[in-house]
């Protein structure tokens, strides 16, 4: 779970917090938990809620996302198909100078399989702007790894 | 595009498989404090959240605000008067009641509509007259509280208080308009004296209303606007923890910062006295741009317990994550955005028909409604461009003072003094005056309220009479 934390945190000493009140919020939840997902499953939500949450608390959290309309196309750009073998302390250094709004969405929508829709619904946003944020993070994360030479531009 | 990934996106994916991080000894010591942290409460509004706490609260308040009004209902019939006038102050032998109150000093006219009230008092007077019969006239509307004093004659004394059965001679003891001695009061006339003084007040102002037989402001309500600069003279280092904010960081610069203030409200003039309050804002914004040079020590909030068992904090120094900055703060200077509601009293002394000289004294509350970087977490206050140097690679923790927890909102409290003059026009009045405050403030919520901050500058200001 500290892994997962430390996706969506910018510093280790910050996930290591969220690790901390995410579990603190699982152990208090436990009575809650209706066996309907499997238990890293629900764990993993509120670890993700708690993360989210700690954005909450940063009183920029209504700038993190440039808003567009709902109905604006995002910018998806082709890709060559060259997969890439990369592991996750390149990728996570790369997170680390991305700008929080994309941060989050790349996580929620790429890593835990979110749609748009549900992450505009969490994060209180637009689908279009969770669709344009998503596209510029994985422009932000491509073009980083050309630069490392990770990956071939 | 939705759930349609593609290979950037398997690559990455595939990247964070089984990606885990070992947890410390220090996480589990930490969730455990926090698992046996009492549930934070939030005073009466947690409590108030409870329905039925709620209502048995409501009951308890309504019982007890019958009970109030049913004990100062009581004890206005039973209290006797207060205050005393001599046999001297009586009305002269020929003198109706109307000049009486004409001559009062109160500046209320005879047969006007506010003197109305007024006239109704001398109805028991005019009845003694008419019976030859010297009567102590209570020309105070206040003393509608008391029974009608009884009839008394010239050189005999009548006590102050039958309880106390004080004798003064040829005194005739009477309640005094407005502010009643609450010297000796027993705690049964206290909420009847302190009515006495809320009545007074208001009998002056409204005797008052529309002049100043001192010269100054004509008394009435007004309702005032005023905006200004003020300059933050920010002196940002550990020890010294004033200026904007941040108590943790060791900074080599100063950062000043300018506050664009504004605030609103209403008030009451009483002759030269003018008492207020209203809402206001503090927007501030650091001024320094440019090339910035910073220290800043990693510091860890460290739980641990104390020997009551309360959870409580260490501020720990990290050296590990510690760094050395340099910047250019232009594109990220810190604003910050406080809601502030003032308090304040102003003497006015007129210096011609034109213009007055106002000194005032304020007290203010403010809470931190925004601010463009976060507040619980010096961190992330990073300079638009940067580059910065890693200190040190391995953990050392040092054991600070500070207990506390972090939290976004924090509160602050200040006290002012303001100077300036005013020019009048027919319905309102404007002025420019010099504003200096001094605040104290919390580093972040539920933290010690250690900061100090002042701030002084000029503001203009306008005043609408009713």
């Amino acid at each position: 779970m500290l892994g997962l934390c430390r996706r969506y945190c910018k510093s280790e000493d910050d996930a290591h917090d969220a690790l901390q009140e995410g579990f603190i919020k699982v152990f208090n939840s436990l009575e809650k938990y209706r066996g309907d997902s499997a238990l890293d499953t629900w764990m993993g939500r509120i670890f993700i809620n708690t993360a989210i949450d700690q954005y909450k608390k940063i009183s920029t959290y209504g700038k993190m996302f440039d808003s567009l309309p709902d109905n604006a196309e995002a910018e998806d750009e082709v890709y060559e198909d060259n997969s890439f073998p990369c592991n996750a302390k390149e990728v996570l250094l790369v997170m680390d100078q991305m700008p929080e709004g994309y941060r989050v969405i790349f996580n929620l929508y790429c890593l835990e399989g979110f749609t748009h829709r549900q992450i505009a619904e969490t994060l209180g946003i637009s689908e279009g702007t969770s669709k344009s944020q998503y596209a510029r993070a994985k422009k932000f994360i491509f073009d980083a790894l050309v630069k490392k030479g990770v990956v071939r531009g | 595009m939705d759930n349609r990934f593609d290979h950037i996106e398997d690559s990455l994916r595939n990247a964070f498989e089984g990606f885990e991080m070992p947890v410390t000894d220090m996480d589990w010591n930490a969730i455990e404090a926090g698992l046996q942290k009492p549930e934070r409460r939030r005073g009466i509004i947690a409590w108030f959240k409870d329905s039925r706490k709620r209502r048995w609260g409501l009951l308890a308040l309504l019982l007890a605000g019958s009970g109030a009004a049913y004990w100062l209902g009581s004890a206005q019939q039973s209290l006797p008067a207060a205050g005393k006038i001599t046999a001297q102050e009586q009305p002269a032998p020929g003198k109706t009641p109307e000049n009486v109150i004409a001559d009062n000093g109160t500046g209320v006219e005879p047969n006007t509509k506010e003197s109305g009230i007024l006239r109704k008092e001398f109805s028991a007077a005019q009845a003694a007259e008419r019976n030859n019969t010297k009567v102590a006239h209570n020309t105070n509307p206040v003393n509608n509280i008391y029974p009608p004093p009884k009839p008394a004659e010239r050189g005999i004394s009548i006590p102050a208080d039958p309880e106390e059965g004080v004798s003064e001679g040829t005194t005739i003891h009477e309640p005094k308009p407005g502010f009643g001695s609450l010297k000796g009061a027993s705690l049964r006339q206290w909420p009847v004296l302190l009515q006495n003084m809320m009545l007074g007040f208001l009998h002056n102002w409204k005797a008052a209303k529309g002049k100043n037989p001192d010269g100054g402001p004509k008394s009435g309500l007004e309702c005032y606007a005023q905006a200004g600069l003020l300059y933050s003279p920010g002196k940002l280092n550990s020890s010294t923890p004033s200026g904007n904010w941040e108590g943790t960081q060791l900074l080599t610069t100063a950062i000043p910062a300018i506050h664009f203030r504004a605030e609103a409200g209403a008030g009451i003039q009483v002759k030269n006295i003018y008492l207020y309050s209203g809402i206001g804002a503090d927007a501030s914004a650091q001024t320094l741009a440019g090339t910035e040079y910073k220290v800043k020590i990693a510091t860890r909030w460290i739980p641990y317990q104390n020997m009551q068992g309360d959870t409580l904090y260490h501020l720990a120094v990290q050296w590990k994550d510690s760094v050395v900055t340099i910047g250019n703060r232009s594109g990220n200077r810190q604003t910050q955005l406080w809601a502030e509601i003032p308090l304040g009293v102003r003497h006015t002394i007129r210096l011609n028909n034109q213009w007055d000289l106002n000194t005032g004294l304020q007290a203010t509350f403010g809470v931190l409604a925004s601010s463009n970087r976060q507040v619980a977490n010096p961190y992330l206050g990073q300079p638009a461009d940067y580059w910065q140097y890693k200190l040190g690679k391995q953990a050392d923790y040092t054991s600070a003072t500070l207990d506390a927890s972090e939290f976004l909102r924090k509160f602050r409290a200040g006290t002012g003094v303001n100077l300036g003059i005013q020019y009048h026009l027919p319905k309102f009045d404007l002025g420019v005056q010099t504003t200096g405050l001094y605040y104290i403030s919390q580093t972040w919520k539920n933290t010690p309220w250690n900061q100090r901050n002042i701030m002084y500058g000029l503001q203009l200001r306008a005043g609408f009479k009713f």
